[in-house]
């Protein structure tokens, strides 16, 4: 194995756990999840000379999975691909409430997928307006539009459960 | 629930136990590897053109590949009479000049799509490159700053005056692509295949040249309607055709898969149906054997197959066409159990053989 492949390999190694969690945040599915990560570190490859260079190699790989996942979603009819054995339901966290988490869930994979990836970028990867706006390559009125409209239907869905907005956590 | 509450729930719902990875290391710097190469060809031939020493590449780029009794000069300058809406069973355009080495087809793996408020057509140069065209219906798409086709949620941001196209405006957008109004309020986007935070743009030279000729080229108000091996009896409102991934096949569009649905693309709730065939002699693709239950639709076997968030009948061998109808898209919700069984005992199959399909597919 080559240096720079060595380097590729390390890296993805130590980011595997942060870019599942992100992808499933996005699809709702460990499944989905992990053949957006497939794709984006195949993406990342090709580009990890480049990569390697780069200050900030999380946002770009950051970038290439949010846009991989929103390229997929542009068709009503991506393609879903499961392994043999591979079904099975996904766990909860320790400590916190299976129904709960089963109705962020649902909440999340109802609403519009850049919706729900300006929702993710903004209030789980803490990025700003500007730099959402950059990564989902539109402007920083459509990040702002997308997070209101997000928050508003997140918030018709899961506000009877959680008795009005409060955080019972 | 406020800003901070959404905080705290995506973060409890990011800490969910995750299932063991299935990423495949080796595979992806295997596919990762090819990209590479594929990436080193086209700048070993930017260089080229870029160097103006492919007087020869450029003369090429002037002999049409496919197509090549059509002249993209033909077509009328006024514009064509656009439908709000387009009709998914009769693709409303088509390329009329490629760059040599480009084909439509499913042979490089591309296929194309057509839906009532986009046409999606691709084509395939042979080693990854993909020109694709997206055709809108009137009304679908504003331009401004940004190019926003609101049916499709999609946003590219607008980077400076194009050449207009056969005299209708038109704007490099960011995204590697060109859009131009091809009628009043009807708007087409080309995009090339490549990554479009790595590609220089808007292209220059020969390449500009090509991809303004593809623009020119494409023809509109096409009235070839696709054929199908199969036919549908009584598919009630308010399932309908919502797209259908075609290929040409001796110059007329076929069928690859039809997909339908219960209700609009931009509703938070729909179900999607795929129905996908291929002759059941075909060795690629089989019904699965394991894990599934034994069913008939109309008398003949088959097994239908389910996991969280969707199902699928599989119909190993129905009057020579292998068949399958499953859930496209199930993440909003769970289907309805009965909805692939019911669409599939609605089908009728014609056969293997091409020239007796037909273009009259809901009966």
């Amino acid at each position: 194995m080559s240096g720079p492949q060595v380097d590729y390999v390390e890296y993805v190694e130590g980011r595997l756990a942060w870019l599942r969690r992100l992808a499933y945040l996005l699809c709702q599915d460990w499944h989905e999840a992990d053949d957006l990560v497939q794709a984006t570190l195949t993406r990342l490859y090709t580009h990890w000379p480049r990569a390697a260079r780069m200050d900030n190699i999380d946002a770009y790989v950051r970038t290439i999975l949010v846009r991989t996942f929103l390229g997929e979603r542009r068709s009503p009819w991506f393609r879903r691909v499961l392994l043999p054995g591979s079904a099975q339901a996904d766990g909860v966290a320790a400590g916190a409430d299976p129904d709960v988490v089963l109705d962020v869930r649902e909440a999340l994979a109802a609403i519009p997928p850049r919706q729900r990836a300006t929702l993710v970028l903004r209030f789980y990867c803490d990025l700003d307006v500007a730099q959402s706006a950059i990564l989902l390559g539109c402007s920083a009125g459509t990040v702002k539009s997308q997070t209101s409209k997000g928050l508003a239907a997140l918030r018709r869905m899961l506000e009877p459960a959680w008795g009005g907005g409060s955080d019972r956590g | 629930m406020d800003e901070a509450g959404l905080r705290t729930l995506l973060n409890r719902l990011a800490g969910t136990e995750p299932p063991p990875a299935r990423i495949d290391l080796d595979v992806a710097i295997a596919r990762g590897r090819r990209g590479r190469r594929w990436r080193r060809v086209r700048a070993g031939v930017s260089v080229l053109l870029a160097a103006g020493a492919a007087a020869a590449v450029a003369a090429a780029l002037l002999v049409p590949a496919q197509r090549s009794a059509q002249r993209p000069d033909q077509q009328p300058t006024g514009g064509p009479a656009v439908p709000a809406r387009f009709n998914p069973l009769v693709p409303y355009a088509e390329f009329g000049w490629l760059p040599p080495g480009f084909q439509v087809g499913v042979r490089g793996g591309t296929m194309s799509r057509s839906g009532p408020a986009q046409l999606l057509l691709d084509a395939f140069s042979g080693s990854n490159a993909i020109i694709q065209l997206y055709v809108y219906p009137t009304g679908i798409c504003h331009v401004g700053h940004d190019e926003v086709c609101s049916a499709y949620d999609s946003s590219q941001p607008v980077l400076s005056r194009a050449p207009d196209v056969h005299g209708h405006r038109a704007y490099w957008l960011r995204t590697a692509g060109l859009t131009w109004e091809y009628a009043p309020g009807a708007w087409t986007v080309l995009n090339e295949w490549t990554n479009a935070t790595l590609k220089p743009w808007p292209p220059a030279g020969s390449e500009r040249a090509a991809v303004l000729r593809v623009a020119a080229g494409v023809r509109y108000g096409q009235t070839t309607p696709i054929r199908f091996p199969y036919w549908i009896s009584g598919l009630a409102a308010p399932w309908r055709v919502s797209n259908v991934d075609y290929t040409p096949l001796a110059g007329r569009p076929v069928v690859q898969t039809l997909e339908i649905s219960n209700g609009p693309s931009d509703a938070s709730r729909v179900d999607y149906l795929k129905v996908d065939f291929t002759p059941a002699a075909h060795s690629h693709w089989s019904c699965p054997t394991e894990g599934v239950r034994h069913v008939t639709v109309d008398g003949v076997a088959a097994v239908l197959e389910n996991w969280p968030g969707g199902e699928r009948v599989c119909i190993p061998d129905w009057r020579g066409l292998r068949l399958s109808v499953m859930t496209a898209d199930a993440v909003t919700h769970p289907p309805n159990p009965a909805d692939v069984l019911t669409v599939a005992r609605k089908l009728h199959p014609i056969g293997p053989d091409p020239a007796h399909w037909t273009t009259d597919l809901l009966r």
